[in-house]
């Protein structure tokens, strides 16, 4: 699969950041900026997925919100089909919403509970588009069938679907406006392992007949090695590493990428190969310091440099990078 | 042969429902000899939470009760123990740790005085003494500088730190069983590994068994020495890990463990699919239909499945199958 249109860049994003603003002492007196995204930057090309992943506070969700102008970033370019997202206001930024949609992790809270399930699925089109109401209801009724849900389900309200359908439910509404870029955030987290492998699967399908970019964040190393293309890896904020996924897997040059998947239990013992031991509590405290690499304190090769100076996202071969100053030792 | 810790047989237990009364657990039958470390397995909906909360006497009072069968813990049946009896078993020696572990922590009290609390109650220490004991208990789960930690209360913690706490609490009376309810679904990947390393530390330190109940086969694989594999309230595959794991022999079973991506798995294609097992869980009116409940979502269903309900019987030594149409194992 390597004609023009798969190697086209569809989002760039370039030096993102998004910081808050953490209040403690008496009527918050004391002001810390938290970086909770510092400096991010990553490309996804036409019809890939590349995934997010780190642990919770890492800053996976912050970046794809800040990507979808649902929370706003403090600084940095977000281009997607040359136009920069962050920068776009008004219509602009209405008519950029149908090209950029989002899949949540709970489809319990993310499907309103008073409405039938047809109207949660056309309220994109309600609000993204100007088509009239009969070409509207069309559309859902194809987006019912291409999600693997039946016509007479569309009268139905949230609480009569299964979890699994429910995400099919948050599926169709995010295909509604026929986007190119569809953000997963941690869209098969909730459910049980079987419905799980029906819903990557219909991602997958999906993918392929509307050509659709995932930008897929998860926790699970399985299903990212799975769905994902490119794989970033982020920790407190910053990418740490960034590279194909066979890359990722096989040979990873992160000492944070290595614990994570020495980390997940694996079927045979012979790939067993685990050292956690050696990789500390992980207590990212919020008030540390800017200096040093913040993986240091964790880190089971950190070397004496790696507290003060922290380390640049290098590029090492084949669009493999890596911010870390002991990768050889990986 | 010594007798078993904890021997279960064919227990039955029945859920009132607005369609009538469901057995939700049918026939399950088990034991759990001394240090060693049992895993049910399952989708959500199948009865693995119901079993532990059986075991540990917790069972909803009202809608559901144990309509038949013996849980021998000791050589003493369960069942018909009085409340009070099994309050003194409880939390004493079989405890049981939960999933969420900020649901199951009290906010309003620190953890010094929740884990004291059950000091209290089983071992009758008091004060200065229950205090050094929670302290030395903190410890042992590894949690940093217990003197001081012990005053907090569980929003200062970290969801790792909490389950820790758990695991002291259920740990504080040296219980004979530890039953697991996904101790680590909400947790990261690696605070999951490091509570597992202290589950099987804390294991052959002082000999607990743990039952342990998960949907993760990759955690079965790195905890447990036996499996059952639950569908729909029946157990449809049980045996020793490695077996039932390298050869499974019910269509659920391996299912379940195909259904999952792996990261040991080799390197997927953009074009690759994992074998999904299609539709769901039937639904609680369904449970002790005389036929295999599993035949709707099975790609070797024949005729018989449906018309009758197939027993557990056993493939080798290590190894027990409830199935009509069992996958061909090639013994070795």
């Amino acid at each position: 699969m390597s004609n023009n249109a798969q190697s086209e860049i569809l989002l760039q994003v370039k030096n993102l950041s998004v910081e808050f603003i953490t209040k403690s002492g008496l009527w918050g007196r004391n002001k810390h900026v938290l970086k909770a995204v510092d400096n991010v930057s990553f490309s996804i090309k036409k019809g890939q997925t590349v995934g997010l992943v780190g642990e919770s506070g890492s800053g996976k969700t912050t970046a794809a919100l800040a990507i979808a102008r649902l929370i706003d970033a403090n600084q940095g370019v977000v281009k997607m089909n040359s136009m920069d997202l962050l920068k776009i206001h008004g219509e602009e930024l209405r008519q950029a919403r149908t090209k950029l949609q989002f899949i949540f992790q709970d489809p319990y809270s993310s499907l309103n509970p008073r409405k039938r399930a047809e109207e949660i699925v056309r309220e994109p089109l309600d609000s993204l588009t100007d088509f009239d109401l009969k070409t509207r209801n069309d559309v859902v009724k194809k987006l019912f069938r291409s999600v693997g849900l039946r016509e007479e389900q569309q009268k139905l309200f949230p609480h009569q679907f299964s979890g699994g359908q429910r995400q099919r439910l948050g599926i169709a509404r995010a295909l509604a406006t026929n986007p190119e870029l569809i953000i997963c955030d941690e869209a098969v987290s909730a459910l049980d392992v079987a419905v799980q492998a029906q819903i990557l699967n219909l991602l997958k399908d999906l993918q392929r007949d509307h050509s659709l970019t995932y930008l897929f964040i998860s926790h699970d190393l399985g299903v990212v090695k799975y769905m994902c293309d490119t794989v970033v890896v982020m920790y407190m904020g910053r990418i740490v590493e960034h590279a194909e996924s066979a890359q990722i897997f096989s040979r990873p040059r992160h000492p944070y990428t290595k614990a994570l998947l020495d980390a997940v239990p694996k079927l045979h013992m012979s790939n067993d190969t685990r050292s956690i031991e050696e990789v500390h509590p992980p207590e990212p405290t919020q008030g540390m310091s800017d200096q040093g690499c913040k993986f240091a304190s964790r880190c089971p090769i950190a070397l004496s440099k790696c507290k003060n100076v922290a380390p640049e996202l290098v590029e090492l071969n084949d669009n493999h990078q890596v911010a870390c100053h002991a990768f050889d030792d990986v | 042969m010594t007798e078993a810790l904890l021997k279960v047989e064919n227990l039955r237990v029945e859920l009132k429902t607005k369609e009538g009364t469901v057995p939700v657990i049918d026939d399950i039958s088990f034991e759990l000899n001394y240090g060693e470390s049992l895993s049910f397995v399952g989708e959500s909906g199948c009865g693995k939470s119901m079993t532990a909360l059986a075991i540990m006497g917790l069972l909803p009072e009202k809608i559901s009760k144990i309509s038949s069968g013996r849980i021998l813990f000791e050589g003493q049946d369960l069942t018909r123990l009085s409340t009070q009896d099994l309050r003194k078993i409880r939390g004493n020696k079989i405890s049981m740790i939960f999933q969420e572990p900020m649901s199951s922590l009290n906010p309003v009290y620190s953890i010094g005085e929740q884990i004291t609390e059950v000091l209290k109650l089983h071992q009758n220490l008091r004060g200065s003494v229950a205090w050094r004991r929670a302290e030395e208990l903190l410890d042992a789960v590894k949690i940093p500088d217990p003197k001081r930690r012990i005053r907090d209360y569980p929003f200062q913690m970290s969801g790792g730190q909490r389950q820790r706490v758990m695991i002291a609490m259920a740990l504080a009376c040296k219980p004979k069983i530890l039953i697991a309810d996904e101790p680590t679904t909400a947790l990261d990947v690696t605070v999951q590994a490091q509570i597992f390393e202290l589950l099987n530390d804390l294991k052959t330190k002082t000999g607990t068994s743990i039952i342990l109940i998960t949907h993760d086969m990759g955690v079965v694989a790195k905890m447990a020495q036996k499996m059952i594999v639950m569908y729909a309230g029946r157990s449809c595959e049980v045996g020793d890990v490695r077996h039932v794991i390298d050869t499974p022999a019910h269509p659920y079973t391996s299912g379940l463990i195909s259904c999952v991506p792996h990261v040991d798995e080799s390197t997927y294609r953009q074009s690759d699919r994992i074998t999904e097992i299609p539709g769901i869980v039937p639904s609680l009116k369904d449970f002790g239909d005389e036929k295999c409940l599993f035949a709707s979502r099975c790609r070797k269903q024949s005729e018989k499945c449906w018309r009758k309900r197939p027993k557990l019987e056993a493939v080798s030594d290590q190894q027990g199958v409830a199935c009509w149409n069992r996958e061909n194992l090639n013994v070795k």
